[in-house]
């Protein structure tokens, strides 16, 4: 009777030599010049290795790479809704428990990777996603995370930091900070109220052997996991696209974006700068943010610094700004 | 030995799908086919059928549940009613595109506004565009059996189409009949294991609906529509080797019952066509010359032998349990596509719709003795007064 | 205001996204409506909205009493505006323009590509630094092609169309205005007609949209059983003007450029045997390089270096990552 469950051990890499040297995420996919998102696929896919089915809903990571009848992956990969990725993975899930138990498919059980975008993670995506992990699939849940739903041409996402200039926030006299709101925290979601789930982590392209690491251990756990990866968008951000590292990088050492691992209970912190730089250094390499006043950005380096203090304590956002007065 | 029991639809349906050996189900309570999803989770708990019972959030999550998983090579079964039906609308079309051949059991129930437990046909049949095969159950025996001819036509590689199986609520699904079950020798000599052309499997990689060109869409759409012209053929195959295996009589498409010599009949499908075929029989005993076609299969909607049934009659009473506002037919929607199947004849006869058992009502014999008494009085007129008759609602005629 | 070629006028903008040529078919199509006294329309076409992907923009002109019946693209255009030289190696750029068309590109002094041999004899064919003169006034090619579209063509009236230019950006980036209005004066000033290259005779034919499968032949669902058949795109066109040469002598083969780049176009091989390095990095596989230069920031042996795309010269310096499968 074949075994039903994962029994693989990825393991991890000490040294960028020792990165695997299989890539199966392959080029020639229409994604922009630089994108963050292409890039942690394809380390994503290194990492994963050849017994895997990813899951594209839609998204930049699904229209960009498998333009008009061309796919770049050379494992099974299959479209689905924005709305339902976590809920087609469950059922691939299911199907190969079953599957594998009934001696129809043989083998290792396959990595499940749903690599859903901020929108189809925690925005429209959020119903399927949370039941995946309720659950407890073995599956891997990755939000890539590139802070808008860039593939429609830039519009505001609930991860969208606070004072961004979007197509549906654009700043104006009436409301001059642009988005108003601050951004739901997607690991905090998961951690929050999902028993089964035993694995969380946050990632970013700045730190690709890290990223690697990461996405092996999750998916050498049994059950669900979730990641949280970090992908700058040059042509949403606005900076140029060879700059993509740099700014991920500036998003760490600001405390925009915090890398840890949430593993049972504990928490272990990578990169953590032992003082971080003022918000400002990497809100001026990006043209999304040009509008803002001192105001805004006081407003947001004190959600910034709150947020810091460690995962886990809940964060009041401070008051949006008034409209203005005509 | 098959074995006979009294079975409601619900019932009956789980234990198709038990011998049907599903592998992944995906449940979301909502009344009233959640029946059909509990009777499933006790044979999962007890041992009785090996598959893998899945709590969706949702009935948009059930369906996108199943498609994964059909789609990774397992046979699965999902249902739903009324609005829950109407909720997962976004995944119909990718699945029947996506040419995943999966099961939904729709147990009717009306569409909100408001809350309303009764039956309608309304759910299913606003879906009926989207590709998927659909038809209606007469009783428990027939919700049993359409399940596993559904699954061969569906899993033929000719067809490669979802099915939608639907029986009436409450009428159907919870009220019991007799339903004589096969040896599960029968049904896996009927029915092949599930066997998709290209899965989700690491060993031989493909991708599943990738981005494409408007050029490349037409293909798409065109490709569906030849699915559905072939599927009729596939059809006939596949009820010919029910008949044969497991004793029944079904024709295919449509059953004719006392139509010999009939000048009227009434067209009608799923459950109050019982109803029908008493008031037909008692009309009869009067010496009225009226008859009855039941339609087994939406879509593929079967022109030809609608055109055929029908062509002999004088008049049409098309029995509506479903709603399309605004549209041609003033309030149905088979009206549409009976008329559309006589256009080509010479001569056709007069068509008319009756809104009957809308809202879950019973249609009673008196409702179909008054449908009968319009049909006469058109046929001597030799024109309907109306396109539509919303019965129990209209001033005397 | 009359319109040249029995009264009705037809352009063509082939382009890719990011180069603005959306943009420059509003503005001359605002420009004919509102202020020139014509009947106009434009639309584009283009997949999701993001750069390097193919963008056709279409201006249809007529005279003002006449209705504009049809929103087809323009199939044999009066005028062919190409703003990415890349463009030129697709035969689709060039369908349907007439014997007596014009055709003008983006291109650096000198270069004329041979693939202009396609259009024919009679037709004029006017080259343009689009880009130099843009990145020299910090404007972008698509002010300076509206220019040479106005030079090419005096019925266009070329302050109309540079008051429409301009008040797209009055109110967002008043900077821009002047900037705009330079580019846009060296573009109808600064073009060369060449003579003696084009050499079809007759119109060329329009093309249409041949899909390279039917409905018999695709495979059904929307399922492609070719895993990874991306490797036959070519998006070197997604290239802005520079691209990153590779110094071996300088490259300590530590993979930094490999984790940074999202096209996989490092081309890499097993080193010597007993060498110092298992792999080392052989070169650019250019046909998959967009040219986002993430490897030339991040080598810390400076063996990449950011250099301007010269015709040509990607073609001489590529290593072929797919040798076998790839010409």
């Amino acid at each position: 009777m074949a075994v039903a469950i994962k029994t693989q051990n990825l393991a991890p890499v000490k040294l960028i030599r020792n990165v695997p040297k299989e890539e199966y995420y392959v080029p020639g996919h229409r994604t922009c010049a630089g994108c963050g998102p292409a890039l942690q696929y394809k380390l994503v896919a290194k990492a994963a290795g050849p017994n895997t089915i990813f899951l594209g809903p839609t998204g930049c990571m699904y229209v960009a790479n498998a333009s008009y009848l061309c796919t770049p992956y050379t494992v099974p990969w299959m479209h689905t809704q924005i709305t339902n990725g976590g809920a087609v993975a469950s059922g691939i899930e299911a199907a190969y428990k079953v599957l594998l138990r009934k001696g129809k498919r043989e083998g290792e059980f396959p990595n499940i990777i749903v690599m859903a975008g901020d929108g189809g993670s925690v925005d429209i995506g959020l119903q399927a996603m949370s039941a995946m992990m309720y659950r407890g699939h073995d599956a891997l849940f990755i939000c890539y995370d590139n802070e808008a739903y860039t593939n429609t041409g830039i519009q505001t996402s609930p991860t969208t930091p606070y004072g961004s200039n979007t197509t549906f926030t654009p700043p104006g006299p009436a409301i001059p900070e642009g988005k108003t709101t601050f951004p739901k925290d997607p690991p905090q979601l998961v951690i929050g109220g999902h028993p089964a789930v035993k694995y969380v982590a946050t990632a970013s392209v700045a730190y690709p052997v890290d990223l690697i690491n990461k996405v092996r251990k999750a998916l050498n756990v049994v059950g669900p996991t979730f990641l949280h990866i970090h992908s700058p968008c040059p042509k949403g951000w606005k900076f140029d696209a060879s700059k993509t590292i740099e700014v991920a990088r500036l998003a760490i050492e600001t405390g925009m974006w915090n890398m840890y691992e949430w593993e049972s209970g504990e928490y272990r912190y990578q990169f953590r700068p032992k003082k971080y730089k003022p918000v400002r250094e990497y809100l001026k390499l990006q043209g999304r943010f040009t509008h803002l006043s001192d105001a805004h950005i006081a407003k947001l380096q004190a959600f910034v610094d709150a947020k810091v203090k460690g995962p886990g304590i809940p964060v009041q956002a401070p008051v949006p700004t008034p409209p203005a007065v005509h | 030995m098959p074995k006979e029991m009294m079975l409601s639809g619900c019932a009956a349906s789980a234990q198709a799908a038990k011998m049907a050996q599903v592998e992944v189900i995906c449940s979301y309570p909502i009344r009233p086919y959640t029946a059909i999803m509990m009777e499933l989770a006790k044979m999962v708990a007890n041992g009785e059928l090996d598959a893998e019972f899945v709590h969706g959030e949702g009935e948009h999550a059930q369906l996108s549940v199943v498609l994964g998983a059909a789609a990774a090579g397992a046979r699965a079964l999902t249902g739903s009613s009324g609005v829950g039906v109407t909720y997962a609308f976004e995944t119909y079309s990718p699945i029947a595109g996506g040419r995943i051949p999966l099961q939904m059991m729709i147990a009717d129930r009306a569409l909100d506004p408001p809350g309303d437990f009764g039956s309608e046909h309304t759910d299913a049949m606003s879906c009926r565009d989207q590709g998927w095969l659909m038809g209606w159950a007469e009783n428990p025996q027939e919700a049993f059996d359409n399940c596993l001819i559904n699954y061969r036509v569906g899993e033929d590689h000719r067809v490669l189409l979802p099915q939608f199986v639907c029986q009436d609520g409450y009428f159907v699904s919870h009220m019991p009949g007799k339903v004589v079950l096969p040896e599960q020798s029968q049904v896996d000599e009927f029915l092949p294991p599930y066997n998709l052309p290209h899965p989700l499997d690491p060993k031989r990689p493909v991708s599943h609906g990738p981005q494409i060109r408007p050029d490349q869409g037409t293909i798409m759409d065109l490709q569906r529509a030849q699915a559905m012209l072939d599927a009729p053929a596939v059809i006939r195959e596949v009820i010919d080797d029910y008949n044969r295996i497991f004793g029944r009589n079904y024709s295919p498409f449509v059953e004719e019952y006392m139509t010999d010599d009939a000048e009227m009949a009434f067209f009608i499908m799923g459950a109050h066509t019982m109803t029908a075929r008493h008031a037909v029989r008692h009309l009869r005993s009067q010496g009225v010359k009226i008859g009855l076609v039941k339609l087994r299969f939406v879509r593929p909607w079967p022109t030809q032998d609608v055109a055929e049934a029908l062509s002999k009659f004088k008049a049409v009473g098309v029995v509506e349990t479903s709603t399309s506002y605004g549209g041609a037919a003033r309030g149905g929607n088979l009206l549409h596509e009976v008329r559309s199947s006589l256009y080509e004849l010479p001569q056709r006869p007069l068509t008319t719709s009756f809104m009957a058992g809308l809202g879950g009502e019973m249609v009673p014999l008196k409702d179909f003795y008054y449908m009968a008494d319009i049909l006469s009085k058109a046929i001597k007129a030799g024109k309907t007064n109306k396109t539509v008759y919303w019965v129990g609602f209209e001033a005397e005629d | 205001m009359s319109l040249p070629n029995g009264n009705r006028f037809g352009i063509r903008f082939e382009s890719i996204g990011g180069l603005g040529a959306h943009a420059a078919g509003q503005v001359l199509a605002s420009a004919a409506v509102l202020k020139m006294g014509l009947n106009g329309a434009h639309f584009s076409s283009y997949g999701s909205e993001k750069k390097g992907s193919l963008v056709r923009s279409y201006v249809r002109l007529l005279p003002a009493e006449q209705p504009i019946r049809t929103s087809a693209p323009v199939e044999t255009p009066d005028a062919i505006v190409v703003f990415h030289a890349a463009l030129l190696k697709n035969p689709a750029t060039f369908a349907g323009l007439p014997r007596d068309g014009t055709f003008i590109y983006n291109a650096p002094p000198r270069s004329i590509p041979e693939e202009l041999a396609a259009l024919p004899g009679t037709a004029r064919i006017i080259r343009v630094d689009a880009l130099g003169i843009a990145v020299k006034e910090k404007s972008r090619p698509n002010a300076v092609l509206l220019g040479t579209l106005c030079g090419a063509f005096p019925f266009l009236d070329a302050e109309k169309v540079l008051e429409a230019l301009s008040e797209g950006f009055a109110g967002k980036r008043p900077e821009a205005v002047a900037s705009n209005e330079s580019a846009f004066r060296r573009g109808a000033a600064e073009f060369e007609i060449l003579k003696g290259v084009g050499r079809a005779e007759g119109d060329l034919p329009a093309a249409r949209a041949e899909p390279a499968w039917g409905y018999e032949t695709q495979p059904i669902g929307g399922i492609v059983p070719n895993a990874g058949n991306t490797v036959w795109n070519d998006v070197s066109a997604a290239r802005t003007g520079s691209l990153p040469v590779f110094n071996r002598q300088n490259c300590i083969h530590c993979a930094l450029c490999d984790l940074v780049c999202p096209d996989l176009c490092l081309v890499w091989e097993d080193g010597e045997k007993g060498g110092r390095f298992e792999r080392e990095l052989t070169g650019v596989d250019y046909r998959y390089c967009k040219g986002c230069m993430r490897c030339v920031e991040t080598c810390p042996a400076s063996a990449m270096t950011k250099k301007a795309e010269t015709p040509g010269l990607a073609e001489r310096l590529r290593v072929p990552l797919f040798p076998d499968l790839v010409e």
